[in-house]
């Protein structure tokens, strides 16, 4: 029986007068690969935000590996094993790639200093970015900046891997290495909640999927029958439900 | 094959303060051994505003206050404990990492122009501390001190400046090199980023304050038993213009940069001294012609062409 690794207990989250996120509760279990979808301002960063760290919950808990996680800082979070992936990318610009990798791995601190650099060499060169390691990351394009800051996730072994729309903006045969890797990477044991527009790579990468729509949980279960809910298909999935 | 950046950085480094070092044995002259003297205080003062600015980006304006702050530590207890000048240094070095660490546990949440402008706010009230308690500091009179090497020339004071700034220099290799030296320069491009990869944004933002403050304060400390006067006028707020121009202008988040930016600019300055007041004017439209043209600064400039060409 696999371990509940990440537990959301009735979260709300208010920003003043709007209700962002109420009375959100889901379990996701070690190894799972699961894919978080909703419309624009649905909640989905929102609540990525709060299980990292970035904002304190109005309402409920959020435990990681049976310790409450809520209230600690991001700092505090990555280091118990959450990484993340912005949706509007950040990497540090004036630092090298290289460097890039490396700041995660000896701030998180869950792998040996010695294996360090061999790693972040090993993943750099699994994303195709291995000539570019000396280079200053402002100095990428886009989608190899946005490949970056996919690496720097895998940097430390971490227990959960936040991914926020790693797809948008990345050339197609980009998408496919980005893909093979959180693949693998799942198939390894890994835990990952997917966040993104992209609906064919979700259905084809997440067996499980949660739907979020104006802040509340409207499914959660195996994607192939979520994506045939008619609420789903109403509040978000449009034409491609139908479509399948 | 290209050189990594840091390396770069100190074998250009080496290259200076031999350079440096060589500089008595062709200038002879007490006033340009003096003027030296005052920019090697200067770059060091500029390499400690660089740790917190450069490399940590928290753009503070009160390096010479700090510096300051270290003058009146050693003068004081100089004055009147009669402690040695050396002891008094050593003083000025604790008693600013202390401030340095309140003020930048004060700034934590602060950026930007909000940090800058609680910075002046910091510089303005300590610089009127210092004038307005007459009975102490003597006010704008200022706090006369014994110097270092009581009747010793201009050499000696040049290879002492030259020997702390190396000596500084060598330890901002290390630091920068380290991996705090990665999470310093993360917190500078993006410290939300860099939060949410596991850096304490809070704890490390309070060490760069820290070390910055105190290595200006060792900076007036050696600086106040050279010059023997210790003046609220070092730590107005043209005079933290002046130390952060000399690290933007030499290239400000390099380890070189600032050691440049002094030597070059102090003695510049002293150039276009003779235009009188309007020395300042043309002095002020350098510093913005090198932020308009050269916006990497002086060494950031030539490790790109250098880049280019390798």
């Amino acid at each position: 029986m696999k371990d509940r690794l990440l537990a959301i207990c009735g979260i709300s989250k208010n920003f003043g007068g709007l209700q962002a996120l109420l009375d959100v509760s889901f379990e996701i279990e070690e190894g799972e690969l699961v894919g978080l979808i909703g419309p624009n301002g649905s909640g989905k960063t929102t609540l990525l935000n709060l299980i990292n760290g970035y904002y304190p919950p109005t309402e409920g808990q959020i435990f990681l590996d049976g310790h409450r996680i809520d209230g600690l800082s991001p700092n505090q979070v990555a280091k118990l094993g959450v990484s993340r992936m912005f949706q509007a990318t950040r990497i540090f610009p004036r630092m090298t790639v290289l460097e890039n990798m490396l700041t995660v791995a000896y701030a998180v601190g869950r792998i040996p200093s010695g294996e360090i650099e061999r790693r972040a060499r090993e993943i750099l060169e699994r994303l195709n970015l291995e000539r570019m390691i000396h280079e200053e990351a402002g100095s990428l394009s886009g989608g190899q900046r946005k490949i970056l800051e996919f690496g720097t996730c895998f940097m430390s072994e971490p227990k959960l891997v936040l991914l926020d729309e790693p797809f948008a903006s990345i050339h197609p045969d980009l998408k496919g290495v980005l893909e093979e890797f959180m693949r693998a990477h799942y198939e390894r044991g890994g835990t990952i909640v997917l966040v993104s527009h992209d609906i064919p790579s979700v259905v084809a990468a997440c067996p499980r999927v949660i739907v979020l729509n104006a802040g509340q949980v409207i499914a959660d279960g195996p994607t192939q029958e979520v994506i045939r809910k008619d609420e789903v298909a109403e509040a978000y999935l449009g034409g491609f439900a139908q479509g399948r | 094959m290209r050189m990594e950046k840091r390396k770069l950085d100190l074998l250009v480094s080496v290259v200076v303060f031999c350079l440096m070092a060589l500089v008595p044995v062709f200038v002879k002259s007490a006033y340009w051994l003096g003027v030296l003297v005052v920019a090697l205080y200067f770059s060091l003062a500029a390499m400690g505003w660089n740790l917190l600015g450069g490399f940590t980006g928290q753009f503070s304006i009160a390096p010479a206050t700090f510096c300051m702050i270290g003058m009146y530590t050693s003068a004081m207890l100089v004055h009147y404990l009669h402690w040695s000048p050396v002891a008094g240094i050593l003083m000025s070095i604790v008693a600013t990492a202390i401030v340095g660490l309140l003020l930048g546990w004060v700034c934590l949440r602060l950026r930007g122009p909000y940090l800058a402008l609680t910075t002046i706010g910091f510089a303005e009230i300590v610089r009127g501390l210092i004038r307005f308690s007459y009975d102490i500091t003597r006010g704008d009179l200022g706090l006369s001190v014994p110097k270092l090497f009581g009747g010793g020339g201009h050499v000696t004071y040049f290879y002492t400046f030259l020997g702390v700034v190396v000596l500084v220099q060598l330890l901002l290799y290390f630091l920068i090199r380290s991996r705090v030296g990665l999470y310093l320069q993360s917190i500078r491009d993006d410290d939300v980023a860099a939060s949410g990869r596991g850096v304490n944004v809070v704890g490390w933002k309070t060490l760069a304050f820290t070390l910055s403050s105190l290595i200006c304060g060792l900076s007036g400390g050696l600086y106040v038993h050279f010059i023997g006067l210790a003046s609220p006028e070092t730590g107005l707020i043209i005079q933290s213009g002046l130390i952060i121009g000399m690290a933007v202008i030499g290239g400000m988040g390099t380890l070189t940069g600032p050691l440049i930016g002094g030597l070059l600019l102090q003695p510049l300055s002293e150039l276009v001294r003779e235009f009188g007041v309007q020395h300042m004017l043309i002095f002020s439209l350098l510093i913005i012609l090198a932020i308009r043209f050269w916006r990497e600064g002086l060494y950031g400039s030539f490790r790109k062409v250098l880049a280019r060409v390798s």
